[in-house]
């Protein structure tokens, strides 16, 4: 991991405001963040509700844009972005995962795992295979048909977490990915995201309020009123164990070349 | 996004809400069903229309003994003299535009058989009648000048008469009786049908004017006169000076209103092509008000749409689908909607143009200008309703849309 740290780092904040006029009053959600993430890393971001660490991913995520400050992700100043660059952005460097899951409940598991490609206009074929290919990574190829509605909360964040890594992102950005599961089954979503990071070295960013969760990160960032009160190296991670082992022949005898093209992807995707 | 992918992504939302699809194109079928089946309707009834003009004689000039009241009614006038007829056929300039002309006398009379009778009509007319009505023998001769000069006691029968009293033998050569008067049957006519007015022209017996006034009606009133103009163009003048003359011989002074009629079937066609062409406006404006109404629905039931999927909006949104994408996913989706409304309307017009064909015994011809035009205003209608939604989901803030519950 460490030398990462001496390329060009993948997010960049330099003084970041964020405030909402919407209201009655103006709300200053984020007063001044500087931040930089490296690639490979698995970074925590913590705080209460209020603290401005939802605005911070939503930022992160391209999905809104700072009202003052600088943002560079990937060494493209996002500010400078329209709305159909940030789209393409979202599609092809970022994975979203979310605390409910937000899987189209009308589709079945794969065609929710394709739907990135489809806007990234991945031909079907291609698509299907590749949507497999990650279906398999997290364990849920015999769900492939399963409706949202017919997966446990476990399974279809294993499915959301497929989606997010289709497009092969240059980060993963989960907020409160275990909010809405018991804690056996956090644990296992909490493995996935560390074996993400350990074997493929997936940038990970997490949001969450719980200390017990991010203490499973490399990295944990405090934020407190629209600031970063502490960034401090977590030289220990909790590792997380799934509850019960999962068929690892079929994952391993997939997972090596996919293995493979998540190393010879990140250097040429990163321009 | 492909457009195959976005199609899709249309017929899935599309068939979750059947019921609710089905019921929003109801307009639209409407609109369109009412379009193709009156265009069917339409156009069969004034093919037939053109078929029994053409019957009749395109170019035939119908002069009646009548006086118009002031109120528009028609009324019998004293009938035409020979001297009336005997100055239009004198007359140079008529004989140039016309092909002939001849009076005609009608009497209803009983015909019969050793076997059989019928009611029917007799017409007396010159053998010139034949050509003006543009008449074609199925067999034997019609009736000549000679046949007129004495009066010979000879008929030309009808097909429809034909078949009442002749059903299995051979008329020509027989006899038959008319009020009583021994008639030879000397020729059979070929069918014509039903004139515009449905009247059935075949339900006749020609017979020389002379051998109906002498012996059968005993008694002169000619109430037509019949004639024919050599070409369509010549149907105004002709018709111009037939009144001319008549003034003249029937001494109307000037300033007098004629106490004869002088129209030419196109003049009858033209009413009716009046009548069609009303009914066609009529069917526009309902179509038109019905397509409204539809492409309304539809943007009505766009909107709810949008809100009901505002998550997954967002979703789309999130992993990477423009606002373009999202706006031409849902105005694909109401094309669709308003296309297959365009489709059921179709389907459903033919099938009523068919119904009202075999009812009424209309010919009914499908248009194919009229469908593709259909399917046309279908897709124009769903672009312009749809544009709407469409355009606000497209411009749906992604994270409101994640939050949206």
């Amino acid at each position: 991991m460490s030398e990462a740290h001496d390329v060009q780092p993948l997010i960049v904040l330099e003084e970041v405001y964020k405030v909402y006029n919407s209201g009655a009053v103006p709300v200053h959600a984020l007063r001044g963040i500087n931040l930089e993430i490296h690639r490979g890393e698995f970074v925590a971001i913590m705080g209460a509700s209020g603290s401005g660490k939802t605005t911070l991913m939503n930022i992160i995520g391209c999905l809104d844009r700072p009202t003052r400050g600088r943002y560079f992700f990937d060494g493209q100043d996002v500010g400078q972005l329209g709305v159909n660059q940030l789209a393409s952005i979202r599609n092809r460097k970022i994975g979203f995962v979310f605390q409910g899951f937000n899987l189209l409940k009308r589709q079945t598991a794969l065609e929710n795992v394709e739907l990135p490609l489809i806007y990234a206009g991945v031909r079907a074929q291609e698509r299907r295979q590749r949507a497999w290919e990650m279906l398999r990574l997290v364990g849920l190829a015999d769900r492939a048909h399963h409706l949202p509605s017919q997966l446990s909360g476990g399974q279809q964040q294993r499915v959301a977490i497929a989606r997010a890594l289709v497009n092969r992102p240059q980060v993963l950005l989960a907020d409160e990915p275990t909010g809405n599961l018991d804690s056996r089954t956090s644990e296992e979503i909490l493995a996935e995201f560390q074996r993400l990071n350990q074997e493929f070295h997936q940038t990970i960013v997490l949001v969450t309020h719980e200390p017990d969760i991010a203490a499973h990160a490399g990295r944990i960032i405090l934020m407190r009123d629209g600031r970063i009160a502490n960034d401090k190296l977590n030289t220990r991670p909790r590792v997380a164990r799934p509850a019960q082992p999962r068929a690892e022949p079929d994952a391993n005898a997939s997972g090596l070349p996919i293995a493979v093209s998540f190393q010879v992807e990140y250097p040429s995707e990163a321009k | 996004m492909s457009p195959f992918s976005a199609l899709r992504v249309a017929l899935d939302a599309l068939l979750v809400n059947k019921g609710r699809s089905l019921l929003t194109s109801l307009g639209i079928v409407i609109g369109i069903a009412a379009v193709i089946a009156m265009v069917a309707a339409g156009t069969g009834t004034r093919e037939k229309l053109d078929e029994r003009l053409n019957s009749v004689g395109k170019t035939l000039i119908l002069i009646r003994a009548m006086t118009r009241s002031s109120v528009g009614l028609l009324t019998t006038a004293q009938p035409f003299t020979p001297r009336d007829v005997q100055a239009l056929r004198e007359d140079t300039r008529l004989g140039a535009m016309l092909v002939g002309i001849s009076e005609s006398q009608f009497e209803l009379v009983t015909a019969s058989t050793m076997t059989t009778q019928c009611h029917t009509t007799a017409t007396g007319g010159t053998p010139e009648i034949k050509e003006i009505r543009a008449w074609t023998l199925a067999s034997g001769r019609f009736y000549t000048e000679a046949d007129v000069k004495k009066a010979a006691n000879v008929c030309v029968l009808g097909e429809t008469v034909r078949k009442k009293l002749f059903p299995t033998t051979n008329p020509l050569g027989q006899s038959i009786r008319v009020q009583g008067v021994a008639l030879e049957v000397i020729g059979v006519l070929a069918p014509k049908g039903r004139a515009p007015t449905g009247a059935d022209q075949d339900d006749q017996i020609f017979l020389p004017i002379t051998t109906l006034q002498e012996k059968i009606a005993h008694k002169q009133n000619v109430g037509v006169i019949v004639a024919a103009a050599r070409d369509p163009s010549y149907l105004k003048p002709a018709e111009e000076r037939i009144r001319q003359i008549l003034r003249q011989t029937r001494r109307i002074r000037p300033g007098m209103e004629d106490n004869f009629e002088v129209t030419s079937v196109q003049e009858m066609a033209q009413l009716a092509v009046y009548v069609t062409t009303a009914l066609n406006v009529l069917t526009v404006v309902i179509a038109s008000i019905s397509l409204v109404v539809g492409g309304i629905g539809i943007m009505n039931i766009m909107l709810v749409s949008v809100t009901e999927r505002t998550r997954e909006i967002g979703i789309r949104m999130a992993v990477g689908a423009r606002p373009k994408d999202i706006r031409n996913q849902f105005l694909i989706e109401a094309v669709v909607l308003a296309l297959l409304g365009g489709l059921v309307g179709v389907l459903v017009g033919i099938g009523l143009a068919v119904l009202l064909g075999l009812l009424l015994n209309w010919p009914v011809y499908i248009s194919p200008i009229a469908v593709t035009l259909a399917f046309g205003v279908s897709v124009a209608v769903g672009i312009f309703f749809g544009y709407y939604p469409a355009a606000k989901a497209s411009r749906l803030d992604p994270i409101e849309a994640l939050r949206y519950e």
